[in-house]
């Protein structure tokens, strides 16, 4: 057994269940663990009133008390659950979050507490605001919360998935949905400020609202950092076909660079329509995690947005975006060329079959220089507005070498210059040995083509003084005529 | 806007002075003096921003096997263009309107890109359209208007700033072949319609 397969089956049997919530796992798979086979809520209180006493003081010898009606149950976590309720004195409805009867214990107790004095300090647009924190009747700890009427994002992602050709979500649909995940991104950056790791940012837990808000939901499991700006967990906590490799250690030191690869996961989730980490055990994900924690990206990903979720999802935290901020900077630029980068896939295929016509030396010209003036403008106005792309820089220099190419094979020589001139600005001293190779079978095609003119002239003059001749004989006659006339 | 250049084709002035004996076998004898006139004008228009203006002096030298046009015929009897002769000079009214004019030489013969490294000049320039004036003697600017098509080059030829024996051989050239390949104009034209 490999050392991946041995700490993976370690990890699998040791997980802290208090710490571990509800798997969500690839619809081809149906998979959970924890508490979710028990069900969402082993006592139903819909309907129920219940009292909120929350303290005034810290010696708890004045309480303030809200009464609240219980209505729907509308989520469900690892140890806790959300009804829906109303609150009377103010006539609104909230959410309120309480620990599942067959969960309680101090540490849930605590958890939930936590969870709540988190969230106080997030006031940011796309984080659901707590707005108390009480005992409930039952003396358990209440988090009344604002209650976010939507759809969860994988549920939305799943009915956008049925239609996709090649398994990808493309276009403008991927678009509108990377413009929430940037929503996303901004709140992970924002609580990342406020020194908080949230841990299990994953499609389900983010809410998409009925006028397109969007809000990242269940702070359950973030926690605070330490003044080194680092976490030492005690296990593993989250939920594994998202997870960061170094989630997995038996002390695993987190910082923001792990929520960076949580969000490198919904990301790729968003576009593929599956989590990143599948397996048939739990065990088998862990060890996937461990020997190979970069999933496969097929062929038809925009190539900026498979490059950005790479750096993301990198095994190495060094090597990934230092920041949720970061990320979010160069997500923007994706969203921003977005259209660009579908152009930018248009044009490698051009590319591609330029080249393979060049091997070929394929006779149809025409169908060539067709190929190639799109590739080479399709190229162009995708640098042009994104002239960091150095990809499309690359790309742009092969395409103009093969139409320069081309040209000195048609004696289209004006072109053949152009075209040199246009691949010498941007292969610059690179390239600069082709470009003086190119230039030498120009000058040879220029001389050839100036001896082929005096060749030509030469011949047709002869038939052009015979011409002359014939003119000036009639020319000659008519002024004959004319003096005759005169007289 | 492409880059525009002015080429003048020998504009000598064993062709083009007061007492240049190339004058009797012009029709009529002051068709020289207008056509140097025209030249002059365009050059110096304040309404046309010429990239560059070149000069290019050429010796006649007739194939063997080739009929010679009275033109040539004069100017191999003559020898008036052989270079380092005074008739090879460039004109003096040229030489005072354009300081600046780049001189070149062709080789002998009739076209201005042998020899001549106007390829070579233009291409490093990046010109683009060329307008072509002078001497249209004995296929000189047919055959340097044939290779400046072949090289890609937009030529432009305003046909009163051309010199040939006669208005019939000049017809002849424009009509025959140059209409194709070049683009024959007027010089009015050039400057936007203003005479």
């Amino acid at each position: 057994m490999s050392d991946a397969k041995n700490q993976a089956a370690g990890l699998a049997s040791t997980l802290p269940a208090d710490l571990l919530p509800t798997v969500t796992w690839c619809p081809q798979v149906p998979f959970s663990i924890g508490l979710a086979d028990s069900g969402p809520d082993a006592v139903d209180i819909s309907g129920w009133h219940m009292s909120v006493l929350t303290m005034k003081s810290k010696d708890a010898s004045d309480k303030v008390s809200f009464d609240f009606s219980i209505g729907e149950l509308i989520g469900a976590g690892g140890f806790g659950i959300v009804h829906s309720a109303e609150q009377a004195c103010l006539n609104r409805d909230v959410a309120i979050k309480r620990i599942r009867p067959d969960r309680r214990s101090a540490a849930t107790e605590q958890q939930l507490q936590r969870e709540a004095y988190l969230m106080g300090q997030l006031e940011h647009p796309a984080i659901p605001p707590a707005y108390l924190i009480g005992v409930g009747d039952d003396q358990g700890p209440i988090l009344v919360m604002r209650w976010i009427r939507g759809v969860p994002w994988d549920e939305k992602l799943a009915e956008l998935a049925s239609p996709k050709e090649d398994g990808l979500l493309k276009g403008a649909v991927l678009r509108s949905e990377l413009n929430s995940f940037v929503r996303i991104c901004e709140a992970v950056a924002f609580s990342h400020s406020q020194g908080i790791i949230h841990r299990d940012i994953k499609p389900s837990n983010i809410m998409i609202g009925q006028y397109g808000e969007v809000y990242l939901l269940d702070w359950g499991i973030s926690v605070e950092l330490q003044d080194d700006g680092v976490y030492n967990a005690l296990g593993f906590a989250g939920t594994p076909c998202f997870a960061a490799p170094e989630m997995l250690g038996r002390a695993p030191k987190l910082d923001p660079r792990t929520d960076v690869y949580l969000l490198g996961s919904t990301l790729y989730n968003i576009v593929t329509g599956y989590p990143p980490h599948q397996g048939e055990t739990i065990e088998e994900v862990f060890e996937q995690i461990l020997t190979s924690s970069m999933p496969t990206f097929s062929e038809g990903w925009p190539d900026a947005l498979e490059m950005l979720c790479r750096k993301a999802m990198e095994a190495d935290p060094n090597d990934r975006y230092a920041s949720a901020r970061a990320m979010l900077e160069d997500l923007r630029y994706v969203i921003e060329y977005g259209e660009l980068t579908e152009l930018e896939a248009d044009c490698d295929q051009d590319l591609k079959a330029l080249m393979e016509m060049d091997q070929s030396r394929d006779e149809d010209r025409s169908k060539f220089d067709e190929i190639g003036t799109r590739c080479r403008f399709g190229l162009e106005r995708i640098l042009h507005e994104w002239p960091s792309n150095t990809t499309v820089a690359r790309n742009l220099q092969k395409c103009l070498y093969l139409l320069c190419n081309a040209a000195i094979s048609q004696q289209r020589i004006a072109a053949a210059r152009a075209l040199l001139a246009e691949y010498r600005k941007l292969a610059g001293d690179i390239g600069a040995e082709r470009a003086e190779v190119m230039r030498r079978r120009i000058d040879a095609l220029a001389d050839q083509l100036i001896a082929k003119g005096d060749e030509l002239s030469m011949n047709i003059q002869v038939r052009l003084v015979e011409r002359l001749a014939a003119k000036e004989q009639e020319y000659d006659d008519l002024m004959v005529a004319y003096k005759k006339l005169c007289k | 806007m492409p880059k525009r250049m002015l080429i003048i084709l020998g504009l000598q002035r064993g062709l083009f002075d007061e007492d240049a004996p190339f004058r009797q076998y012009v029709e009529p004898p002051d068709a020289i003096d207008r056509v140097r006139t025209a030249i002059i004008k365009l050059a110096n228009s304040p309404l046309i921003d010429w990239d560059c203006i070149v000069h290019v002096s050429m010796q006649q030298k007739l194939q063997q096997d080739q009929q010679a046009s009275k033109a040539e015929e004069f100017l191999i009897k003559h020898h008036s263009l052989k270079l380092g002769t005074v008739g090879a000079q460039v004109h003096p009214s040229l030489a005072d309107a354009c300081p600046s004019a780049v001189m070149l030489t062709a080789s002998a013969g009739r076209n201005a890109f042998q020899g001549s490294g106007l390829d070579e000049f233009l291409s490093t320039r990046d010109m683009g359209q060329i307008i072509m004036v002078g001497a249209a003697l004995g296929g000189m600017l047919f055959a340097t208007s044939l290779s400046a098509y072949l090289l890609g080059y937009e030529v432009g030829v305003p046909s009163d700033c051309l010199l040939a024996c006669s208005a019939t051989e000049l017809e002849v050239y424009l009509d025959a072949v140059l209409c194709s390949i070049v683009q024959v104009t007027h010089s009015i034209d050039l400057l936007g319609g203003a005479a």
